[in-house]
């Protein structure tokens, strides 16, 4: 793994770490006595927040980048971009990696907000860049999927594909898997960009695919859950929901925890496919589930909803306000979320 | 280019016009004080455009049906390609479905697809038609980056997942994301009035309209709605098109009519408004225009395809209305006050509430502002079956 997380208080990329296994570190929760601040950004959040030695990152869907103190909520920096930002940025070492919808990857200094280095495609950048072995990972709506270099950005390979490319990748050892609106799952040789192997689904796909056992676990929009053969693209077992799945999976030990569009979280048996639990979640559930030691923290339409991991029962919800991909972060002992009423909490 | 050279090298000019609301003033219901006066600031054309709504065909609508477009929630794209070519067809007259596009469309133009996204997940304007006529504006000659998928909420747009089931190349955009996101509209076109007293009385339309686009299709869906009785061509271009519009209600009343005929009428929104193709893949019976109830929501496998939106609006309202008699709900001209309730929840599950007093009028009083043919009998309604 190129830059994990250094320590359980950093949260670098959408679910934790690049593993997209939803940052399970945690052995024990409390219910949250209360909030220990509020940030009002102003603007709608889309995104999820990231954590690294104590900042927190916030992306405005307006452009705006926050850099907040992790036990204040006041700004460390702030930087303003011209377009808008749905990607969830993502941390390697002193970076601050981040997607526009104008096409641009930008490259920050995480101390300072200033521009280390920008890459340009010519579709927006919604996914959330994925580092591994000095690379950054990315796909854009322009329907190619692109590496460049950790520490100048600078192309190594590009690669054409039959549609948009808007989730984010995982990016493997040797290869790197995604969904594509094509509504196939590729998996790409990491050095090269060449096609390993693809698998169609029924539609286009919007999920982030997670890696569990040698197997590449993803939603498509056609309303099933894969899981796929990591070496050869084979199904090994589907499992259908009521309607689409654009919530990214996540993964942790015998379990993986996604949402559905029909208003449904779900806890299968990594192994079998086999359901473990359904919990109602009362909307749409878009945004990635967060698995942390023996919860599963969720945002969906506005509640955040703390569930039990092994049963699915409802252990707590906060009003907090959700975001469609925002994530919470669940990490020393805290929880941030950031959602599309602009504000960003921090409980404890 | 600044606003001024704008509109000197598009030959349109901005134009006030003020109506008391005397030319389409709304149903009456019980207790609702009258429209107030509505003032309509547009830019308009120095040469009004045939294209424009009523466009080519007025009172004309085409009902295209085909049993396997839709099952079990799943949509079609071949079927509904098919559809779709033999419905352009029978609504032009031309011979081949190339031919039928260029009547609206030149490959110079650039072409806004107004989608309806507000009832996604469940019901929204299907992929697959987006899709395909996105590769009928290609096939004549419309470069995919002279192509705009847009609609007002940009989350609304996520949940229909287009920002990864639309085809590499057209732009997608989402107007605003929450509320007090005013960027994207033109404070320089708006409909003004004050229906309850609010403290922001204008409307504005949004910039990729009066600066972006030169057409629109419009791909509304076949729903109910809990205010203006359906929602159809009229209320997706109107209420989808102009910001600050839900203060038209406050239960249980509500002024989309004759609000959105204003909205329509307004420039240059109606002038570059060519074509309405309704998705009448699912119908929302009851509900509408947001629900995640399935038992109000049905397969109707069908296309309408018009240029004159207040003539289709009127066969989806009699097709709705027909429904809910067949479901034993109540009628959308209801006006008991027994009906009422203000529990979201409970219009969401009993086809026998309203949250307001509905206003489907708002199609006949658009017919009178001259968007189109509101009389079933003076419809040129045309029904294709295919197998």
């Amino acid at each position: 793994m190129g830059h994990p997380a250094s320590s359980d208080r950093d949260w670098v990329t959408l679910l934790s770490e690049n593993s997209r296994t939803g940052g399970s570190r945690e052995t024990s929760w409390r219910v949250p006595q209360g909030v220990r601040w509020q940030f009002r950004a102003g603007r709608a959040i889309r995104s999820a927040p990231v954590l690294r030695d104590n900042l927190l990152y916030v992306t405005e869907i307006h452009g705006a980048v926050y850099a907040l103190d992790a036990d204040s909520g006041r700004p460390a920096w702030t930087r303003q971009f011209p377009d808008w930002i749905h990607s969830t940025p993502s941390i390697s070492g002193n970076m601050l990696l981040i997607g526009c919808d104008g096409g641009k990857v930008h490259s920050l200094d995480r101390d300072t907000g200033k521009t280390i280095w920008e890459t340009t495609t010519r579709g927006e950048v919604w996914s959330s860049p994925v580092v591994r072995d000095q690379t950054v990972f990315f796909g854009s709506a322009d329907g190619r999927f692109y590496a460049v270099e950790l520490n100048s950005g600078e192309p190594r390979w590009t690669r054409a594909l039959g549609g948009r490319i808007c989730a984010s990748a995982y990016a493997a050892e040797k290869h790197v898997y995604l969904g594509c609106g094509d509504g196939k799952i590729y998996a790409l040789d990491a050095s090269s960009g060449r096609i390993q192997w693809s698998t169609p689904t029924g539609d286009g796909i919007d999920s982030t695919p997670a890696v569990v056992s040698d197997m590449v676990l993803i939603g498509s929009e056609d309303n099933f859950l894969y899981a796929l053969d990591a070496g050869t693209g084979a199904l090994r077992w589907r499992f259908e929901t009521g309607l689409g799945i654009s919530s990214s999976p996540a993964a942790s030990g015998e379990i993986v925890v996604f949402g559905s569009k029909d208003q449904n979280v779900y806890a299968l048996d990594v192994q079998t496919g086999k359901l473990r639990w359904k919990a109602f979640a009362a909307a749409a559930v878009t945004s990635p589930p967060v698995i942390s030691g023996p919860v599963v923290a969720v945002s969906a339409g506005g509640p955040i909803q703390c569930l039990d991991a092994a049963s699915g029962h409802v252990l707590w919800t906060a009003g907090l306000g959700s975001g469609l991909q925002s994530a919470p972060v669940l990490a020393g002992g805290r929880i941030y979320n950031a959602g599309q009423n602009g504000i960003v909490y921090a409980l404890e | 280019m600044d606003r001024r050279d704008f509109i000197k090298t598009a030959g349109w000019g901005t134009a006030a016009l003020l109506y008391n609301s005397g030319v389409a003033g709304g149903q009456d219901n019980p207790g609702r004080p009258a429209p107030p006066p509505i003032e309509v600031h547009g830019i308009s054309p120095r040469k009004p455009s045939v294209l424009g709504i009523p466009g080519l065909f007025p009172g004309r609508v085409v009902e295209v049906f085909q049993g396997n477009s839709i099952s079990d929630n799943r949509v079609s794209q071949p079927i509904v390609g098919r559809m779709l070519r033999e419905g352009m067809k029978e609504l032009t007259g031309e011979r081949t479905p190339a031919a039928a596009w260029r009547r609206f469309i030149e490959p110079h133009d650039v072409v806004g697809i107004k989608i309806n996204s507000s009832g996604a997940p469940v019901c929204c304007s299907s992929p697959e038609i987006v899709r395909e006529i996105i590769a009928a504006l290609r096939s004549i000659g419309v470069p995919a980056e002279n192509i705009v998928v847009f609609d007002r909420y940009s989350y609304e747009i996520e949940l229909g997942a287009y920002e990864a089931l639309v085809p590499v190349g057209p732009r997608l955009v989402g107007i605003e994301y929450g509320a007090f996101d005013a960027a994207r509209y033109d404070f320089d076109v708006y409909c003004d009035a004050n229906f309850f007293g609010e403290s922001e009385t204008r409307s504005f339309l949004a910039k990729v309209v009066t600066q972006e686009v030169t057409k629109i299709i419009n791909i509304p869906t076949m729903k109910d709605h809990s205010a203006s009785g359906v929602t159809g061509c009229l209320k997706n271009i109107g209420y989808g098109c102009f910001n600050n519009v839900a203060r038209t209600h406050q239960q249980p009343f509500t002024y989309t009519d004759p609000f959105i005929g204003y909205l329509c009428s307004t420039e240059p929104l109606r002038s570059k408004s060519v074509l309405h193709i309704m998705d009448g893949m699912r119908e929302v019976w009851h509900g509408g225009p947001i629900t995640s109830n399935w038992e109000f929501v049905c397969e109707a496998k069908t296309l309408f395809l018009g240029t004159d939106p207040v003539a289709v609006d009127a066969v989806e309202l009699e097709a709705v209305e027909t429904k809910r008699r067949e479901q034993g709900a109540i009628s959308l001209w209801d006006s008991d006050p027994r009906t009422l309730t203000t529990n979201i929840d409970e219009f969401h599950r009993d086809s026998h509430k309203n949250l307001y007093f509905r206003q489907p009028g708002h199609i006949a009083s658009a017919g009178k502002l001259g968007l189109g043919v509101f009389d079933l009998k003076q419809i040129d309604h045309r029904r294709l079956r295919l197998t």
